[in-house]
């Protein structure tokens, strides 16, 4: 079966517990010595030169909408329109992203937003998965 | 290190140009160019070749049948910045001695897309998850708004100010002018962008000749330097490209001058916004102030800074390798006084700047700025 099993958009982008049916968190890297995250995950720090170790991390699944634009002449594959922007994540990293609405509700600049795994495209009859994020429900 | 000076320029016209292939658009350039300068072919030594999509090895298949065979050859990618890029190489080739007389192409078929997208590639994440272009400048756009409160009509006055200038320009792929009502209209592409406020694709060739003798009526290469992109941090306010603002340095201390001694420039508005951020990192107009610049006419021919004579890559178009060596052909036709229409009266000291490429965590893929001085 797992000839047909979804796949990452990209080989390491994505804490994916075996068995688990979607990615649980984005893959990070956070320095042991000078704390820096970096996303995607890099096995050595590009903040510093330390040779420590750097820990593979998930990282935060909530975040805040930097800015944001709607896309109308879309990128091949896609189908516009749709939202795009920075996502500023309280581990200190910012990361580009799709921004899904919500019912009727669609993410600005401020908004709080939360990440969401979902197919992406297919290659080779296979589901790849990607991820989004979307506007957390105001109480 | 000895000095540089640009021996010959050329320019094939910008467009849409579906009757002729790639090849012959930049041997016509080459051609042009080493006919401009006034030398035989033969004494050429050297040979760098920017684009991105012509296929490996494309100058030597380009200059083969110039008599060109055989030379050191080069071909260089540097995404939009490719032309500037080589010709940079080429600069540090002669200064240091390894070249006396090099030829620099840039050319580019972006039709062969069609008329859609040129797709990102697969390492590209950004591209994956859907970026284009125009979003990447509409989200700086937003920025500058929310910052300095840049306005959308002074959006619109670059784009009228590049197609006026392209009016003038028989090299250009737009030779008419728009209103800012018609540029405001126009469909979005990525909010708040309109079409009118994004450089359109085509195809197109120039070339440039530079040597180690300064010929008759000597154009000097004052500054020539090229920087990778800059890492952005979580905290980057995305208002600007500090990776122009430390090429700009660097160039102008390599030329001993400052923005204030730059009397013409043609700069990289691939965007609407991208001309008015590059104005404040080369250092023409204080930060958050350029908008305001353009809309009075700062950088109209008469303005108190010119930029973009030539229509810009709004206007003149924007096929990739060719577009850095396109805005040194019209800056070279500022020196000489022969820009006609579009005339700058006395220039004597031209800026060119040039970007490249979108990666994510950077500000730029790279940027590259030639000063030159009568």
């Amino acid at each position: 079966m797992t000839g047909t099993a979804p796949i990452s958009l990209r080989e390491g982008l994505f804490v994916w517990p075996a068995g688990a049916a979607m990615p649980t968190a984005l893959r990070a890297a956070r320095c042991g010595s000078c704390a820096t995250v970096s996303f995607p995950y890099v096995p050595a720090c590009p903040a510093c030169d330390a040779a420590g170790p750097v820990a593979e991390i998930g990282l935060s699944s909530e975040g805040r909408v930097f800015e944001m634009t709607t896309v109308r002449s879309p990128a091949p594959g896609f189908v516009a329109p749709y939202d795009v922007g920075y996502v500023d994540l309280p581990d200190g990293v910012r990361v580009f992203a799709q921004l899904d609405a919500a019912g009727a509700s669609r993410a600005s600049a401020g908004d709080r937003v939360r990440i969401a795994f979902r197919p992406f495209a297919s290659e080779d009859g296979r589901t790849v998965i990607g991820y989004a994020f979307a506007p957390v429900p105001k109480p | 290190m000895r000095d540089v000076y640009v021996r010959g320029v050329a320019m094939v016209p910008f467009g849409r140009i579906a009757d002729r292939p790639l090849d012959d658009l930049a041997q016509e350039a080459a051609r042009l160019a080493i006919s401009d300068a006034g030398i035989a072919a033969r004494r050429i030594d050297a040979i760098f070749s920017g684009h991105v999509f012509a296929g490996r090895v494309a100058g030597q298949r380009i200059v083969r049948d110039l008599g060109l065979d055989g030379r050191f050859a080069v071909n260089v990618e540097n995404a939009c910045a490719s032309g500037a890029t080589a010709l940079h190489l080429a600069v540090a080739g002669v200064r240091s001695g390894a070249s006396d007389l090099a030829l620099v192409l840039g050319f580019e078929k972006l039709s062969v897309f069609g008329r859609g997208v040129v797709p990102p590639d697969h390492n590209d994440l950004e591209g994956m998850l859907g970026r284009t272009n125009p979003a990447t400048y509409a989200l700086m756009t937003k920025r500058h708004m929310a910052e300095y409160g840049t306005t959308l009509e002074q959006l619109a006055a670059v784009c009228v100010k590049a197609r006026r200038n392209g009016a003038a320009n028989p090299r250009a792929q737009f030779r008419s002018t728009v209103t800012a009502a018609e540029v405001l209209a126009a469909p979005l592409v990525a909010d708040p962008l309109t079409r009118l406020m994004c450089c359109p694709t085509g195809d197109g060739a120039a070339a440039v000749v530079v040597g180690a003798e300064p010929g008759p009526a000597p154009i000097r290469v004052r500054a020539s330097v090229v920087r990778g992109g800059e890492r952005r941090g979580a905290r980057d306010r995305l208002v600007n490209h500090p990776v122009t603002e430390t090429v700009a340095r660097l160039a102008y201390a390599e030329a001993g001058l400052g923005p204030t001694d730059i009397d013409v420039a043609e700069v990289h508005d691939a965007f609407a916004i991208a001309e008015i951020v590059h104005l404040e990192d080369l250092g023409f107009v204080p930060r958050g102030e350029a908008a305001a610049f353009v809309e009075r006419g700062g950088t109209a021919i008469g303005g108190a800074m010119p930029v973009n004579p030539s229509g810009g890559l709004l206007s003149k178009g924007h096929p990739y390798g060719a577009t850095g060596l396109a805005q040194v052909f019209e800056l070279v036709e500022q020196l000489r006084g022969t820009a006609g229409a579009r005339q700058v009266a006395g220039a004597r000291v031209a800026l060119a700047q040039c970007e490249g490429g979108i990666v994510y965590g950077l500000d730029a893929g790279v940027c590259a700025i030639h000063i030159l001085a009568a």
